[in-house]
């Protein structure tokens, strides 16, 4: 744990998921702190995108409970755990394609400022969507693409839309799978900058292979192997860890 | 680590500059492109007001204008649930038949004769059935959700066909109700057109609000990602029972507008062959677009209207070309999947895009 005791924002007790004779997560339990940036890391198959998957609600427990900002969320549905301020992006782009850059964070902004409902105005008369959208492409470096279809956009672009519609609902937690897997050097450098300068209360939960991007953010990482925690601790600790060398190099 | 301390504030006023100048710009080029649109949908809209006028004793021009814009107020409906929401349901003839039923049983077995009341009433029925068929429809998706939708409206349609209080498998004839606007009566031909042609701009303008707002950018979100629209916090669910709404009153409107133009309703108006032929329609001018399904849903009936009349002496076979007006739509329905998914209006705007564009920039330079 990181040397603040806070408040608790995430609690996994006991988590499982089976897919047929496969436990992906095979009882996992931990908890987040408010504000603590953590890192989830784990050999291919490990089962950290499946971990997300049932943090955020996209898909049903086998057995286990979540707890989030002290409320039982176990079978809430992905869109309500989004207005109890999850927010996640995917390992692969996950958008909506043939819309521009602007419409598609437009689309999160709307819907956390409540005028999704609206009939009767056009959807780019709201001068505090707007504002936020421009804020938004602003902060992930996009500003220059707004008006560019999704489809047309580099693959290390898309990457930063995913992070964009994240933060456009304005999370307490964030959950981010492989955010720069697939940028340049200096898209991911923009990515940490930006990750670092998220708010200091919001709780960031992150899977990346790229290590320099763990230790560039996180304050305290969990290995994930074959479904279950292996070992937690500091970034220094983990690094030093014979078993973690272990599974690396078993995959390898 | 200094060095981009230094840069980092001005790249970021540098893009928000860019950001200020290419919202601007989409601004500028949308009212520039929305206002061509316009003048050319006003040429069209006074052009279809003078035509009666120029041509009076065109009933044949003017009835199959009246089918035509009917068609297109349907196809319009069709294109809220298929184009801008990505739902292939095949059941739109279900709202459409309802409409239909509800104006003319008003008249034929309730002996209200009122034509607004009849309007009204279609588009109240038909929003409710569309309500109904939707809570149920809604919850599947894909494969399973076509297959619900047109059997839901299939089960209407046998029921309708059935039933004596629908008039079975004769349909019910009824007595057209009388009315009259600035002294022209409503059941006369000139009128009756201008008033469905007023109809029809109202549903393209309403839905043309809709698919601007909020509501119509989040029906294409779930049109291209449904998962991720859920993973940003909406409940899809709600959204796609609105469109159904919506879609449902116009489809309504339609059919209580056809019914009143032929003073007869039968159990046809909501079998399936018309929710393909508004598929077709859609698909044929252009989903995604409002322009495209009144572009198909002119084509489709102009073509029908040609075969029928000339077609039956075409032979095809032991047929005529005529009886084999489905096979004709199952064509076109083909044709457009496979070599123009976007339809006439996408055939155009990539015509559009390539040549003429292309020369008139080249001249410039
Ligand atoms: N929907 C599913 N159905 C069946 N098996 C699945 C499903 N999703 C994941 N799995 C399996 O669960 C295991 C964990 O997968 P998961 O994607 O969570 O791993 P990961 O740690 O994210 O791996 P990577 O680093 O490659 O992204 C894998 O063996 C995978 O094949
Ligand atoms: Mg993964």
């Amino acid at each position: 744990m990181p040397a603040i005791a806070t408040a608790t924002a995430l609690e996994v007790n006991n988590v499982r998921k089976q897919f047929g004779a496969l436990a992906a997560i095979g009882g996992v339990t931990l908890t987040v702190g408010q504000g603590e940036r953590r890192a989830v890391i784990g050999p291919n198959g490990a089962g950290k995108t499946t971990f997300f998957n049932l943090i955020s609600g996209a898909l049903p427990l086998t057995s286990g409970s979540i707890v989030l900002n002290g409320a039982n969320v176990t079978t809430v549905p992905a869109w309500k755990r989004v207005r109890m301020g999850l927010s996640r992006t995917f390992q692969r782009n996950n958008l909506f394609l043939s819309l521009p850059v602007y419409d598609n964070v437009q689309l999160a902004v709307q819907r956390e400022k409540g005028t999704s409902y609206n009939l009767f105005r056009p959807a780019s008369g709201f001068p505090e969507v707007r504002a936020k959208v421009l804020e938004i492409l602003d902060k992930v470096g996009l500003s220059h693409r707004a008006e560019v279809e999704v489809a047309n956009l580099s693959y290390g672009e898309q990457r930063q839309v995913e992070v964009a519609l994240a933060l456009a609902s304005d999370p307490k937690i964030l959950l981010l799978d492989e955010p720069t897997a697939g940028m340049s050097i200096t898209e991911t450098r923009r990515m940490i900058d930006l990750i670092k300068g998220l708010p200091r209360d919001l709780t960031l939960m992150i899977v990346e292979h790229d290590m320099e991007v763990v230790f560039a953010i996180s304050d305290y990482i969990t290995v994930l192997h074959l479904g279950q925690v292996l070992t937690g601790g500091t970034p220094a600790e983990v690094e030093a860890d014979p078993r973690v060398r272990e599974v690396y190099l078993g995959e390898e | 680590m200094s060095i981009d301390n230094i840069n980092k504030p001005k790249a970021e006023i540098a893009d928000s500059n860019v950001a200020a100048t290419s919202v601007m710009g989409r601004l500028i080029q949308g009212r520039f492109a929305t206002g061509w649109s316009w003048a050319v949908g006003g040429v069209v809209v006074l052009a279809l007001i003078a035509y009666p006028f120029v041509n009076p004793s065109d009933t044949f021009g003017i009835n199959l204008l009246v089918q035509i814009l009917i068609a297109a107020i349907f196809a319009l409906s069709y294109d809220l649930i298929f184009g801008y929401t990505g739902l292939l349901s095949f059941g739109q003839a279900s709202y459409y038949g309802l409409g239909g039923f509800a104006a003319g049983l008003l008249v034929a077995r309730f002996n209200i004769s009122n034509f607004w009341l009849s309007l009204l009433v279609a588009i109240v029925v038909a929003s409710l059935g569309a309500a109904i068929l939707g809570i149920f429809s809604i919850r599947t998706s894909g494969v399973y959700f076509m297959m619900l939708t047109l059997a839901l409206a299939q089960m209407l349609f046998s029921l309708a066909s059935k039933w004596d209080f629908t008039g079975s498998s004769d349909g019910v004839t009824f007595t057209r109700p009388e009315f009259s606007i600035f002294g022209f009566s409503l059941t006369d031909l000139v009128p009756f057109y201008l008033f469905v042609l007023f109809a029809f701009v109202v549903c393209f303008l309403v839905l043309t609000m809709v698919i601007r707002s909020p509501f119509g950018q989040a029906l294409k979100g779930i049109r291209d990602n449904e998962n991720r629209m859920t993973a940003v916090g909406y409940q899809t669910r709600n959204f796609k029972l609105v469109a159904f709404i919506i879609a449902g009153a116009i489809a309504g409107l339609a059919g209580g507008l056809n019914a009143l133009s032929n003073g007869f309703v039968g159990a046809n108006t909501l079998n399936w062959v018309n929710s393909g032929a508004v598929l077709v329609m859609v698909l044929l001018g252009g989903k995604g677009t409002l322009v495209g399904p009144v572009v198909g849903a002119f084509f489709t009936i102009w073509l029908q209207s040609q075969i029928q009349g000339s077609g039956s002496s075409i032979p095809l076979g032991n047929y005529t070309l005529a009886d084999r007006w489905l096979s004709v739509l199952g064509i076109i329905f083909m044709v457009f999947v496979l070599f123009a998914p976007n339809g006439l209006v996408g055939l155009g705007k990539s015509l559009v895009r390539s040549k003429l564009v292309k020369n008139l920039l080249g001249r410039v330079k």
